[in-house]
């Protein structure tokens, strides 16, 4: 084979070669794995469904039926009825829109509390480490749902309490972590050379910390926005999160719950939808992690 | 290994006081006059005069300063001085615990036994035969486990078990079989965790060095791997029970409420949900003492089976 020497054999090969970027190494192996790409699609699918709920409904969500109570599935009903005469499937539809929001809003609060919380222990060690270290011990200690349901009734359930509580006992797990990943960066090279130009703390945390921290912290917010999405459909199964009439998968459950010797069905769409959101959450997190942080790679 | 005992007991120490600021802290967060919540809704029917009032106030410390609150909260909690129940007036708040203790304890130690006995095994199996069928099979069970809400899991084996099949009472305890479903639940999900931690643990050690000389040196591969990888493969698993006993706890505050048992789970969601915040305290702050006390001797083990922890 004749070996490429000329300025015109190279170069279109030469301006390739840098465009295979980390990002685009990092889609690569993202595409690799083909179930993160399809639970990518669900999330993506599930997000319409929730943005675009007004429009896809067949029935309204809060009418009620006469004489329909408990009623199974049919074509025109495709989940059947709810135990006051409801149609369960554009009460599951709605569902979405909780489910989402308490997911995406509780553990954006998690991840900020956790990171600043992380990146202070981490860095600046002695006692605000030892302090915030056992803090963060401390509150894995409470049982989670525990703390979450007294919290709840305390502060009053509704949809803003359920993001906001669940979001500030979350933030432990991205503390954890967070912590770990800046003390050994703070050991590197281009730290210590950024702290020898006498760059300020702020600086290096913005600039050389923070962006280092990123990877980690995204594979493990996606990971634990399915957990979150458990534990509100845990709250309101317990009549402490979503207050009926509002649609959540957690509270149909619930009244699936009472009426489960009756009216089975009620417990199945909702519970179902619960399982595919998180397990496509949970795939996506770790394609994510195969993707930005092969050293965390999974043995699969 | 008497350094590292002193140093972990330590940070246990200064996390159980930090549970006990966070539960005091917690409850005093309670809008409104504690005599008032204790009598319940607009004084419970009972009329007491402004002096009868500061009386209560006097003879529970409620004026004094907020530090001889909380040592004297503190030296109650500690020495199992509970106090009385407010939902049922006079009934001791440590009895009520102690009836429920025995359910809790025995759904969870159950569960925990029977996922350990059965996710070991197959995790090693996966681990050993890898990409084999039966380790697709153990990677979808536990990628499936984790996914699933234990109350969802509790209401379809109602469905199967009692509304189909009907071999188990769907709710309570009256009998041996009503605590069958309880345990599955708290069984599955750990499940999941353990095969899932031993099958990866237990990959990582067949590639060391230690395996291969032993396999280099003639060893059959039941003695390399029963003798040699196990041992150290099994060790994150110890710290996982630790890990997920808070969550085996919480799990049992949901399987209790499904299935309707009376143990400590139950009695926490009834008595906030009847405003018995004497109760409620009581059962947050045992529940995290336990939490704390159950991390501190798996880590102690930890480091006693393995010496490269004590070092750090």
């Amino acid at each position: 084979m004749e070996v490429a020497t000329s300025k015109e054999q190279i170069a279109p090969v030469a301006e390739e070669l840098p465009r295979l970027s980390e990002t685009s190494r990092a889609w690569r192996r993202f595409k690799a794995y083909r179930m993160a790409v399809i639970a990518a699609a669900f999330i993506i699918l599930l997000c319409l469904m929730a943005i675009f709920a007004d429009t896809l409904v067949p029935h309204d969500p809060l009418e009620i039926y006469s004489g329909k109570r408990g009623v199974g599935p049919s074509i025109e009903h495709l989940m059947g009825f709810d135990h006051v005469g409801r149609d369960l499937f554009s009460r599951v539809i709605y569902g979405s829109r909780v489910a989402l929001i308490v997911g995406l809003g509780a553990s954006s609060i998690a991840v900020i509390i956790g990171v600043m919380v992380g990146v202070t222990a981490g860095y600046f060690s002695g006692w605000p480490d030892k302090l915030l270290s056992r803090l963060t011990d401390t509150l894995m200690a409470f049982p989670i749902i525990a703390l979450l349901f007294l919290l709840a009734s305390l502060v009053g359930p509704s949809l803003v309490t359920t993001v906001v509580v669940i979001g500030v006992t979350g933030w432990a797990i991205y503390a954890r972590v967070v912590r770990a990943q800046v003390l050994s960066l703070k050991r590197r090279e281009f730290v210590v050379a950024a702290l020898a130009i006498g760059a300020s703390d702020l600086r290096i945390i913005l600039r050389h910390i923070l962006p280092n921290v990123l990877a980690p912290v995204i594979v493990l917010a996606t990971l634990g926005v399915g957990t979150i999405i458990i534990l509100e459909a845990a709250l309101s199964f317990l009549g402490l999160g979503i207050q009926p009439p509002t649609p959540s998968w957690g509270g149909t459950l619930s009244d699936g719950r009472a009426f489960i010797l009756l009216f089975p069905h009620i417990a199945m769409a909702p519970g179902i939808m619960i399982v595919l959101t998180v397990l496509a959450f949970n795939l996506l997190g770790d394609g994510l992690r195969d993707a930005l942080d092969p050293r965390q790679k999974d043995i699969v | 290994m008497a350094r590292y005992t002193v140093a972990r007991l330590a940070e246990g120490l200064v996390v159980l006081l930090l549970i006990s600021v966070a539960t005091f802290l917690i409850m005093r967060l309670l809008p409104g006059d504690p005599v008032m919540i204790l009598l319940g809704e607009g004084g419970g029917g009972i009329r007491m005069s402004e002096e009868q009032i500061e009386a209560i106030h006097r003879r529970w410390g409620l004026d004094d300063p907020w530090h001889v609150q909380y040592l004297l909260w503190v030296k109650n909690m500690f020495t199992g001085n509970f106090g009385v129940s407010i939902f049922r007036p006079g009934v001791p708040v440590r009895e009520m615990i102690f009836e429920a203790i025995p359910v809790t304890f025995n759904i969870s130690a159950a569960g925990l036994i029977i996922a350990l006995a059965l996710a070991i095994p197959m995790g090693i199996m996966a681990a050993t035969k890898r990409n084999s069928l039966f380790d697709y099979a153990a990677t979808i069970f536990s990628t499936l486990g984790v996914a699933l809400p234990n109350f969802w899991i509790a209401l379809m084996l109602i469905v199967l078990f009692s509304l189909v099949l009907k071999w188990l009472p769907p709710f309570g305890l009256h009998s041996w079989k009503g605590y069958i479903m309880p345990v599955m639940v708290i069984a599955t999900l750990q499940m999941a965790v353990i095969m899932r931690v031993t099958r990866g643990s237990l990959i990582e050690e067949l590639g060391e060095d230690y395996v291969r000389t032993a396999r280099a040196k003639g060893l059959a591969e039941r003695r390399v791997i029963g003798i040699h990888a196990i041992r150290n493969a099994l060790l994150p698993v110890v710290t996982v029970i630790g890990v997920q006993f808070a969550y085996i706890l919480s799990g049992t505050i949901i399987v209790e409420t499904v299935f309707a048992l009376p143990g400590i789970g139950r009695l926490f969601t009834d008595s906030v949900l009847h405003l018995d915040y004497q109760v409620v305290q009581s059962i947050v702050f045992l529940l995290a003492v336990i939490v704390v006390v159950v991390n501190l001797l798996t880590d102690l083990t930890y480091a006693l089976i393995d010496p490269r922890i004590r070092i750090e």
